[in-house]
């Protein structure tokens, strides 16, 4: 039988990676600080986004973001391998975005990728120390947009 | 590290949320009488519903979605907030419609919305007391149909 603590160390890994879309969804970007080590590194080059350390991603996502009107994260399959204080876990993502067009407008188009993720326990709970994007299908893609193309599986 | 208690008021409410939306899907109206509280408050207004008590608004499902002949409404990113024996949630919800067209065929549509749950422990367990409907996206909705614009960004 799986021991309470590591059902508490999965269900508290699972409610930052939820805790992260609904910060990005409902734009509440400081939510952020408390999801994040101050140092982690995020990577969010697969979908056409930037990496670099959280100080720097902190600033650069509500700009990034702020264009899109509507967007939601939508996360399932979180596979969590927790080793004492450090924990690995791979997340699919389906993130609907609406883009304004340039000729008036909007278009939904749907991305699909995965989160690779490395947490640590600290003192404060689990934080998410790396963040990789991996990408998946795209949908509906506007032609103004410039989103790699996810590699070939 | 969360108590027992805890985890199992949070899979309890999970479950809650889940077992709405397979009622609605199965279009088993009287499964609901399971989720809510027999006064709770239902808002759906911003994806073109009514709002209202339980009653009222179990009654009006089954003839606004008889319409629909094929739909499902996917849940995650279920965040839950506990306080004693109320507690309160957000939810994600992707929602895709088939809808029969005035010429003929059908389309599918596609819907995102969250839903903003109050929730009481009765002696039966876990109730939802207050559900609340808000619009994200909305994707290939047939150009007859009237769902207002959901409104830009969202709230926490």
């Amino acid at each position: 039988m799986t021991a309470l603590e590591e059902f508490s160390d999965r269900l508290e890994i699972r409610r930052l990676i939820v805790r992260y879309s609904n910060a990005l969804d409902a734009r509440r970007f400081e939510w952020l600080e408390e999801l994040f080590t101050p140092d982690a590194y995020i990577d969010y080059r697969a979908t056409g986004g930037v990496d670099g350390r959280y100080p720097a991603i902190r600033e650069w996502l509500p700009p990034a973001v702020g264009v899109f009107p509507h967007m939601c994260h939508l996360v399932g399959n979180i596979s969590i391998t927790v080793a004492g204080d450090g924990a690995q876990a791979r997340t699919l993502c389906l993130n609907p975005v609406a883009v304004p067009l340039v000729a008036g407008g909007t278009q939904v188009m749907f991305l699909g990728m995965w989160y690779r993720d490395t947490l640590v326990r600290t003192e404060a709970g689990w934080r998410i120390s790396r963040r990789v994007q991996e990408g998946c299908f795209q949908h509906n893609v506007p032609a103004q947009l410039q989103i790699p193309v996810a590699p070939d599986f | 590290m969360l108590s027992l208690q805890e985890l199992s008021d949070r899979l309890e409410i999970e479950q809650l949320i889940v077992r709405y939306s397979n009622s609605i899907d199965q279009r088993n109206w009287d499964g609901l009488d399971e989720v809510f509280t027999p006064d709770a408050y239902i808002d759906y207004r911003q994806l073109g519903g009514i709002d209202g008590r339980y009653p009222e608004v179990k009654a009006w499902l089954g003839p606004a979605l008889a319409n629909f002949p094929h739909y499902c409404h996917l849940v995650g990113n279920i965040e839950i907030a506990l306080s004693g024996d109320t507690a309160r949630a957000r939810t994600l919800c992707i929602n895709p419609m088939d809808t029969p067209l005035p010429g003929g065929g059908s389309q599918v549509m596609f819907l995102g919305l969250w839903y903003v749950d109050r929730f009481v422990r009765t002696a039966r367990g876990w109730r939802m007391s207050e559900r609340v409907e808000e619009g994200c996206f909305q994707h290939n909705v047939p150009a007859h149909l009237a769902i207002p614009a959901p409104k830009t960004g969202a709230t926490a």
